[in-house]
């Protein structure tokens, strides 16, 4: 018993001095969004956003940005600290954004200072901001959220529906898979909101490449099966439908024969035609018009993409990858030497469900 | 005929050979075992799993006739049919071999701690802080730290709920082509998976701690299936989620992948999930250790208690050296190697000569 206690004596003593740092909420300041803009060829800044509560008040946290230049991005971070009275602590980071003109220098330095951090979650969303990611982060967008907030909440809902889910986790997946790149929402301040106005593309890691909205929708239906979202048809030169709740689902075939490697690419689209405009969708003919329309539309949009996609020579829909799945042995400088030249058919079916609840 | 009668009171039910063998085969391995079994066999890593699981159950039936033959523990048998001499020397290399494997785990999951939560303390600190505890346990005897395995399997269970968080970002055709890499690589591949299933090992020394301990075996044997079936399913849900190239540079896939995890009352559930998983390492340690120590008290004319604490002090001494994770990783496959040869060619060894031997005396 007296030999038990002495160890413990020992144990508490030699301990008190090894204890972790400690990290009280109330001294500490968390960050909930970075940001990164281009300076000039060796420097960047540094924005870190955070929040304080005010003791006592029923107000929403405040916005408080701090900022930094340097010319890597833990610099930055010793930078910041000095400005801040707490330490700063980046475990609650839930966006990044880097400037256009940043990506366009190369983004594999931030990500992978991200990547190795074990303070930093996978879930967390990256973006890219059209002028700075200052602008967007230090705006004032009278809502009743906070700011970060609303940014992830933006995010969150074009995932959704408009742009391919992008995340930390699946932006490392196209950054070190073979046969992949990625690819990255792009968000603009106009006035006092915010809006996701297109889909960056990367060869590599850098910038080559931006869609807009309509384009990156289209391309959603190409790259993951998912419900949701709103696309407009032409039926004819002055009558438009439009197709909302679109369940889509791509289904791609790659084989090899004596010829060479062939791609298709099966799309079926599923949509409710709910505004009811020029053209009555009661009538059979009208709805097979509808599909006939949107069949060609889809698949002339699609086409123009990945003729573009095979020309920048980028690959973000991942075809290389699945064709590894679908080839043995499949030589990835091969590949690449290959993949501008591949025919890639589209085949598009859509299939028209309801139109409402009147007639 | 070597016999060794343990007392009623401080036996087992057969059974909890389930429980020691998971606990002692599920280790620091299941964090990080991906990496290298991908850079052999890349999508093919899975089938790799089941090649090593399916000759881990053959050595297990080797050990048991072993063991069902001999009735006595390894070092009565080895002494037996070894001679008093070399029985000695082999005895001593087993205390070095199970009290390796303890120091594998133990410096293994240290470094996790360090780098995932407290970079700032000293591996010395958290090496005394829990080989401490573990002595605790071991002191206790046998009974205590099968009740502590038994305790820390239920504990460890949850954390494959962890792993439904990686589906929605699942690609399965990774695992496409099957068996796309020649025989060799796999063959690496099935080499590399060995240190996961070291652990079956212990069964040598406890074996004489059963009761009707012949009829432990299919608990064990199920032990081992339980203990393959994990690695598979990390296997597999970790091919699908991440790619191979990803798999090949992350040291620890299992823990990395902990940070999709999205609970709204955790933000990073690595630290749950790694204090979770201390339970598990402890009764590896605890086993492992009890093992060390019960092979020094029935080789050298010393107590089991003393043998322990010796076992400890040095195991402490150790935690000075092998500090980068160069040396970590040259620790484990070292450790890797000495385990292959140990369960593939002296265990069926041991098992020929005993035939031998046991067919000449029987002419005599």
């Amino acid at each position: 018993m007296k030999s038990k206690l002495i160890l413990l004596g020992v144990c508490l003593f030699c301990l008190a001095g090894c204890t972790p740092k400690t990290k009280v909420i109330e001294e500490i300041q968390l960050v909930q969004a970075l940001g990164y803009d281009y300076v000039n060829d060796e420097e960047f800044l540094g924005v870190a956003g955070t929040q304080i509560t005010r003791p006592g008040e029923e107000t929403l946290p405040e916005n408080e940005i701090f900022t930094a230049t340097g010319k890597t991005s833990r610099m930055i971070r010793k930078k910041i600290q000095t400005e801040s009275s707490k330490t700063l602590v980046e475990g609650r980071i839930g966006l990044l954004l880097m400037n256009k003109e940043l990506a366009e220098q190369g983004i594999y330095h931030f990500i992978n200072t991200f990547e190795r951090d074990s303070m930093i979650g996978r879930d967390i969303h990256l973006a890219i901001a059209e002028e700075t990611s200052l602008e967007i982060l230090s705006g004032d967008y009278n809502l009743d959220i906070t700011v970060f907030e609303y940014l992830n909440e933006l995010m969150e809902e074009s995932n959704k529906e408009i742009l391919p889910e992008t995340n930390l986790h699946t932006v490392l997946y196209q950054y070190y898979g073979d046969g992949m790149d990625l690819f990255l929402p792009v968000m603009d301040k106009k006035k006092d909101r915010v809006f996701v106005i297109g889909l960056a593309l990367f060869n590599d890691d850098v910038l080559v490449h931006q869609l807009n909205v309509r384009e990156a929708s289209i391309f959603k239906l190409l790259y993951e099966r998912f419900r949701g979202g709103y696309y407009i048809i032409e039926v004819d030169p002055d009558t438009h439908v439009s197709v909302e709740s679109v369940n889509a689902s791509p289904t791609y075939k790659i084989y090899e024969d004596h010829t060479g490697i062939h791609v298709g690419i099966q799309v079926e689209v599923k949509g409710l035609v709910s505004e009811k405009e020029q053209i009555d969708t009661s009538k059979e003919r009208n709805i097979q018009k509808i599909q006939k329309a949107g069949i060609r539309e889809f698949e002339e949009k699609m086409t123009a993409l990945i003729t573009t996609f095979q020309e920048l020579g980028i690959d973000p829909l991942g075809i290389g990858d699945r064709a590894r799945s679908q080839i043995r042995h499949l030589n990835f400088k091969e590949w690449e030497r290959l993949y501008p030249h591949i025919p890639i058919d589209v085949d598009v079916t859509l299939e028209i469900i309801g139109s409402g609840i009147t007639e | 005929m070597p016999l060794l009668q343990i007392k009623e009171s401080k036996q087992v039910s057969p059974f909890f050979s389930f429980y020691i063998l998971v606990g002692m085969q599920v280790a620091v391995g299941i964090l990080g075992f991906q990496r290298i079994l991908t850079q052999h066999a890349g999508q093919d890593a899975w089938i790799a799993i089941l090649i090593s699981g399916l000759s881990i159950h053959v050595l297990l039936w080797i050990s048991y006739r072993i063991l069902n033959k001999g009735k006595g523990d390894l070092v009565a048998i080895q002494k037996d049919l070894l001679g008093p001499f070399i029985g000695t020397v082999v005895n001593s290399y087993f205390v070095l071999y199970y009290a390796l494997f303890v120091l594998v785990v133990l410096r293994t999951y240290i470094e996790v701690i360090q780098v995932w939560m407290f970079p700032e303390v000293h591996p010395w600190v958290l090496a005394a802080l829990i080989l401490y505890l573990v002595y605790s346990f071991v002191s206790g005897g046998l009974r205590v730290v099968v009740g502590i395995s038994v305790l820390n399997f239920f504990i460890g269970l949850p954390l494959f709920l962890s792993h439904i968080f990686m589906f929605p970002h699942a690609h399965v055709y990774n695992l496409l082509p099957v068996l796309e890499h020649s025989f060799q690589e796999m063959m690496f591949a099935t080499k590399a998976m060995t240190l996961n299933y070291l652990g079956f090992g212990v069964i040598f020394m406890i074996y004489p701690f059963f009761k009707q301990a012949p009829s432990s075996q299919k608990w064990a044997q199920a032990g081992v299936s339980f203990t393959v079936f994990t690695y598979l399913f990390t296997m597999i849900t970790s091919l699908i989620y991440y790619n191979q190239n990803q798999l090949a540079n992350t040291i620890w896939p299992t823990l990395t992948s902990w940070k999709i995890v999205n609970l709204s009352v955790v933000e990073r559930f690595e630290y749950i999930g790694l204090s979770i998983w201390f339970f598990i390492i402890l009764s590896n340690l605890a086993i492992g250790l009890w093992a060390a120590s019960r092979t020094a008290k029935r080789t050298f004319p010393v107590s089991q208690r003393t043998a322990l604490r010796v076992i400890i002090i040095i195991l402490f001494g150790c935690s000075f050296f092998f500090v980068d994770r160069e040396s970590i990783d040259r620790l484990n496959g070292i450790a890797s190697e000495i385990g292959f040869y140990t369960i593939y060619v002296y265990i069926p060894f041991l098992f020929i000569i005993q035939a031998i031997l046991y067919k000449v005396r029987e002419k005599r």
